[in-house]
């Protein structure tokens, strides 16, 4: 029985992320036609993580550490942090969550509930914007760099541990963003749902998250979990693994997920086709 | 000048309508400016200056900034370069008014609703601020003059946005090049990080750049930490030589522009 129920569950993840590479290679595809605008979004891109970058790199000249980080602990973390926001800006932001008013109000939803998919996965992951895909290179030559001048010789484990907070994370702020957007069918006089939720998890990963004490503490690792995908990744990398917190971060991953669902459940029972 | 009037009132009534998305705009800027202070909290020694800039001006520039963005941003670039690329320019071609200032007046009327709403909250949130005695203080002058270069500072981002759109009578898309300009705006104007904090060497070339009067030099007049008889003269030389440069650049790029226009879109 609970072996019948793993495998259709496996089953279930193997036909979405079949589905979803597929999705990346049309969107990759269609971009590559259009090549020039494919180039000039590649480059926006890159310019706007080495002006983020440029920032710290400002703020690093007139400090020492930042709650313990130092200036390469902070690259590598701005690095990772590269990664996570091009990754949600392609995977989740552009083509998906900011779309979801207009398809609610124009009533393109009704057509998206008719698929043999989850509406959910067509929502938030159904359209790839592919040239942030290439842009999170610029995190991974960040980090290169940072382990490189720190002299750190990190461990297969560490690699490991990292990776597993960051796919954590990363479902983390997923499910806060999507949160966010969902909040649309009830608020349906703005479009600005989605962009809270980005905003929340754009100004916040690229924190350590040794900067956060008390309530905001409890805020940024319990109720909007924002801190795992970047900050503990980069740490992990940095210093090692910390079981305690990947078991934290294992737990707050199934509760961001649940709520997600209730979410979707209580917003899609709101929703009464294009006059929603 | 009735007529730009009329099209001030269009576009104030359409804020108002539009609430809710102005609303959820002040959150976004919020959650901005909250990441930003959390930062700083966690790099200043609250006795440390630098700069020039103690904590609490820090502090104070960032709350300010959520002001001084509304004030200043406009979409210019955006509804300009959707008309030339849908080809509704058209219908502004037919009117007896100027496109620029039409286009002035348009983002005039939606900018009157937001501040009307914002300058009561700022001035709560500054009188609490200033009664706690935190070392916190605002001169009626320097906020006088803080607010005529604020108007001056939508002005030049106004016309910079013009200039840009006018790129669209030759581009599909002109939203690359928009999104660049509010990368360096953001960055150059001093909206991310207080501009006095960036090295002498880019503070010397972004003299003579532009973006400053965006964000940057408004909240220092309001700040007092710029005085009108020592920066004024410089300052005023510096905008009305950029203002008519984008004035010549955005008049010739239409020129060329609107030969090449056709009139079904671009």
């Amino acid at each position: 029985m609970e072996h019948s129920v793993i495998s259709k569950l496996t089953q279930k993840i193997y036909r979405y992320v079949k589905l979803y590479i597929m999705s990346i290679k049309y969107s990759a595809q269609v971009d590559f036609m259009y090549w020039v605008n494919l180039i000039i979004s590649v480059l926006v891109e890159i310019l706007y993580q080495i002006a983020f970058f440029a920032i710290f790199v400002v703020i690093m000249t007139k400090t020492s550490t930042i709650s313990g980080w130092g200036p390469f602990d902070i690259m590598i973390l701005l690095g990772v942090d590269t990664i996570t926001s091009e990754l949600l800006t392609g995977m989740v932001i552009v083509w998906n969550t900011r779309e979801l008013p207009t398809k609610i109000w124009s009533g393109e939803l009704d057509r998206l509930l008719l698929r043999p998919i989850h509406p959910l996965f067509t929502l938030t992951l159904g359209r790839p914007y592919f040239p942030s895909f290439i842009s999170a290179i610029v995190g991974v030559i960040l980090i290169i760099i940072g382990i490189s001048k720190l002299g750190l010789v990190v461990s297969l484990l560490s690699i490991v541990g990292s990776a597993i907070f960051f796919v954590l994370g990363f479902i983390m702020v997923y499910c806060i963003i999507v949160d966010f957007s969902l909040l649309t069918f009830f608020f349906q006089d703005t479009t600005t749902m989605p962009r809270i939720g980005e905003r929340i998890v754009y100004s916040f990963t690229s924190r350590p998250h040794t900067i956060f004490d008390g309530v905001l503490k409890f805020i940024f690792f319990f109720i909007l979990p924002v801190v795992y995908v970047s900050s503990f990744s980069a740490q992990t990398l940095i210093s090692g693994i910390n079981f305690g917190w990947m078991l934290v971060a294992i737990v707050m991953t199934v509760i961001s997920v649940f709520i997600t669902f209730w979410i979707w459940k209580v917003a899609i029972k709101n929703y009464s086709s294009a006059s929603s | 000048m009735n007529k730009y009037k009329a099209v001030i009132k269009v576009y104030f009534t359409s804020a108002i309508i539009k609430k809710a998305d102005f609303l959820g705009n002040i959150v976004i800027n919020l959650i901005q400016v909250i990441a930003v202070v959390l930062l700083w909290l966690a790099i200043y020694d609250p006795s440390q200056k630098i700069n020039g800039y103690s904590l609490q001006d820090t502090i104070v520039y960032y709350a300010l900034i959520l002001l001084v963005t509304y004030a200043t941003t406009t979409d210019t670039s955006d509804y300009v370069a959707n008309s030339i690329k849908s080809g509704t320019l058209s219908e502004w071609l037919l009117r007896p008014r100027s496109i620029l200032l039409t286009e002035l007046a348009r983002s005039i009327g939606a900018q009157i609703y937001r501040l009307m709403v914002l300058i009561p909250i700022y001035l709560v949130i500054g009188f609490i601020l200033v009664s706690l005695n935190i070392g916190i203080s605002f001169s009626f002058g320097g906020i006088a003059i803080g607010m005529v270069f604020l108007l001056f500072g939508f002005i030049v981002n106004c016309l910079l946005e013009y200039t840009l759109a006018m790129f669209a009578f030759w581009m599909d898309e002109v939203w690359s090049i928009k999104h660049f300009k509010q990368l360096i705006t953001d960055l150059l104007g001093g909206k991310h990080i207080t501009l006095v904090f960036f090295p002498a060497i880019v503070l010397s070339i972004n003299r003579f750049l532009p973006f400053q009067f965006i964000y940057f030099v408004p909240l220092e007049y309001i700040l007092g930490k710029r005085q009108l008889v020592v920066n004024g003269p410089s300052d005023i030389f510096s905008l009305l030589i950029w203002i008519m440069l984008f004035l010549a650049i955005s008049a010739l790029l239409y020129k060329r522009g609107i030969e090449k226009y056709g009139a079904f879109g671009n």
